[in-house]
């Protein structure tokens, strides 16, 4: 799905002491399966997944995306893809404050009307939410109903590939595994890019992919690791 | 993007932001419309005053040299008695020509008492007709007034006021038109105009004789329309409709348009000020969101017009709400306050109308660049982590 040449990511690329977030290597990602890549802070796996997801664009190098290169697309090209193809789910959960848990899944739809509202609230139910906790606030939930919703945010719109940055890092263990088992699943039939920097929950990765100065280092099964 | 961002999300979630918003733009229009309302109780009075009767009933006051008092006598001094026998001269010599001319229906002599109209800013007098009983009905019936309490004017120094002016003044039946003054009212007509008249007594020398001049309506400049027949009164005063209207712009309206225009801008600059901070400090609040929807798929532009069609909700709700609210407030006003002071007001006051709406406008045009400002600063979620 995604092939990616050669790319780099140079911050403050006008200044005497340049940083190399992506220091220029090859990647290839699958149609489907949950991808984990690992790695400690700094290490540029965040600034991969702006990149793959058109959030950033690199300072060279190319990204095929079904063979498309989608580093050079126009703005509403960008924001046309990860709309309709992309979901997101970001390491805060940037939930809207004010909506309901099932607002904020609606608010991310392609199309607004009653099939919707139905969709968003059977991911939210699927996702473990109870009804009550469908029309409550984010402030009103806990961090892993949250987490939920925001999953079932990046899911509303059927995604070909879901971003995933982080999305254990506020969560207890059970709750972790909890969304790792929904990522893993949506992964059967999408590509699930997971980073973290917690090995444990790649336990059940199709793939994982270790990031250290900007560079993409081994790739290991997750089975076993 | 054809998906639009619901505005009504917003609104729905944020009842209590958005009310402030409302109440902030609805107290404007509120605050200045009834201001204007206030004022207009002023305007529209005189307006009443100087415009309305003297279509009906027109008055001139003649002057020693259009009397054609030599200025010998003058010098000498004249009495009461020879001043009036001159009056009496000039009518009959042009009463006939005044009947011919278009829009006169009669003429004839009376002498003038005043009654005042007082208003919130400052009183205006209207001419009281005192002349004999026949001319006298014939002017209540030409008027359209009706007799409401008390009983007409049956001897001299009697007269009948309008409802209004008995309650601008607080008279009562029985009191004497003025402090100093033997004319008694009798009773009280009901009329829609600020009018009154009574019986002259004719022991008394007119002290003030002027030629009442009884139109049908369409008599706009007294003065021209007598010249047609051949009847020059060149020194004379006029009291009528153009010299009204004259009047009510110059002593009136000017006079409270520097008021009205100070009350509307004072009250538009400390509004613009308020709902603009308001607004800055609630799009701040909304920074992430917006942020969001951009890292989602939205573009700065659907943001914009989903932030447009919240605004505009705003304004809307807010225009509505007030024009209700004020309705029910100058209806309450003009019940227990303005009728009680036997004042006339307007409700419906276009200009003041169309400048509340153009200040919205100017409103809503200003609250658009900290709007375009917060939307230029949304960055999408990978650039606000980099900011942390």
């Amino acid at each position: 799905m995604f092939n990616v040449k050669n790319i780099t990511m140079i911050y403050d690329i006008e200044k005497e002491n340049k940083m190399y977030a992506l220091g220029g290597f090859d990647l290839e990602l699958p149609d489907k399966g949950l991808v984990g890549f690992i790695g400690p802070s700094g290490s540029g796996k965040s600034t991969l997944m702006y990149c793959l997801s058109t959030l950033k664009r690199p300072t060279d190098g190319e990204i095929l995306y079904n063979g498309k290169d989608i580093i050079n697309l126009k703005d509403y090209e960008r924001e046309d893809l990860r709309r309709k193809e992309f979901g997101f789910v970001f390491q805060r959960h940037f939930l809207v404050p004010y909506m309901s848990a099932l607002d904020n899944v609606i608010i991310a739809a392609d199309k607004s009307n009653k099939q919707t509202e139905e969709r968003a609230g059977d991911i939210l139910r699927k996702l473990g939410l109870g009804e009550r906790e469908l029309k409550k606030r984010p402030s009103k939930l806990s961090g892993g109903q949250r987490q939920r919703v925001a999953i079932g945010r990046a899911m509303i719109n059927n995604p070909k590939v879901l971003f995933a940055d982080e999305p254990t890092a506020a969560l207890d263990h059970e709750n972790a595994f909890a969304v790792m088992r929904i990522l893993k699943e949506y992964s059967e039939t999408h590509l699930v890019l997971v980073i973290t920097h917690d090995l444990s929950i790649l336990k059940d990765a199709d793939q994982v992919i270790e990031m250290w100065d900007g560079m993409a280092g081994g790739r290991r099964g997750g089975e076993g690791i | 993007m054809s998906q639009k961002i619901p505005a009504f999300y917003y609104i729905k979630n944020n009842k209590r932001r958005v009310s402030v918003l409302v109440v902030s733009l609805a107290m404007f229009f509120i605050i200045t419309y009834m201001s204007m309302f206030l004022l207009s109780t002023t305007s529209e009075t005189f307006r009443s005053v100087l415009t309305e009767s003297t279509k009906y009933i027109q008055y001139i006051l003649l002057t020693d040299k259009d009397l054609d008092i030599d200025a010998g006598i003058l010098q000498d001094g004249i009495t009461e008695e020879d001043h009036m026998n001159a009056v009496n001269k000039k009518y009959n010599g042009i009463k006939g020509d005044f009947k011919k001319c278009k829009g006169i229906e009669d003429v004839f002599i009376v002498q003038t008492e005043y009654a005042y109209v007082t208003s919130i800013v400052g009183n205006y007098y209207i001419e009281i007709p005192m002349t004999n009983k026949k001319q006298m009905d014939m002017l209540l019936k030409h008027m359209g007034a009706e007799l409401a309490d008390g009983r007409l004017p049956e001897k001299e120094d009697e007269v009948v006021l309008d409802r209004k002016i008995i309650k601008n003044y607080g008279y009562k039946k029985g009191d004497t038109l003025n402090r100093n003054s033997d004319v008694k009212i009798v009773g009280i007509i009901e009329c829609d105009y600020y009018f009154g008249c009574g019986i002259a007594n004719n022991n008394k020398t007119f002290t003030n004789p002027e030629l009442c001049v009884v139109t049908d309506g369409t008599v706009h400049n007294l003065e021209k329309t007598i010249e047609k027949q051949g009847v020059i009164l060149e020194n004379s005063e006029f009291i009528d409709l153009a010299n009204g209207e004259k009047k009510l712009q110059d002593e009136i309206i000017d006079t409270i348009s520097g008021s009205t225009n100070f009350i509307f801008a004072g009250i538009m600059v400390i509004v613009a000020i308020l709902v603009v901070i308001v607004n800055i400090s609630y799009m701040r609040d909304r920074r992430s969101e917006w942020c969001l929807y951009s890292s989602i798929g939205y573009s700065r532009k659907a943001v914009y017009y989903s932030m447009l069609r919240e605004m505009l909700f705003v304004f809307v709700t807010a225009i509505l709400s007030a024009a209700v609210v004020s309705i029910i407030l100058m209806k309450l006003l003009d019940i227990f306050l303005i009728t009680e002071l036997g004042l006339t007001c307007l409700y419906f006051i276009p200009g003041t109308l169309i400048e509340i709406l153009c200040a919205y406008i100017a409103l809503f045009g200003i609250l658009q660049i900290p709007v375009r400002f917060e939307i230029y600063k949304i960055k999408t979620i990978d650039a606000i982590d980099d900011d942390m």
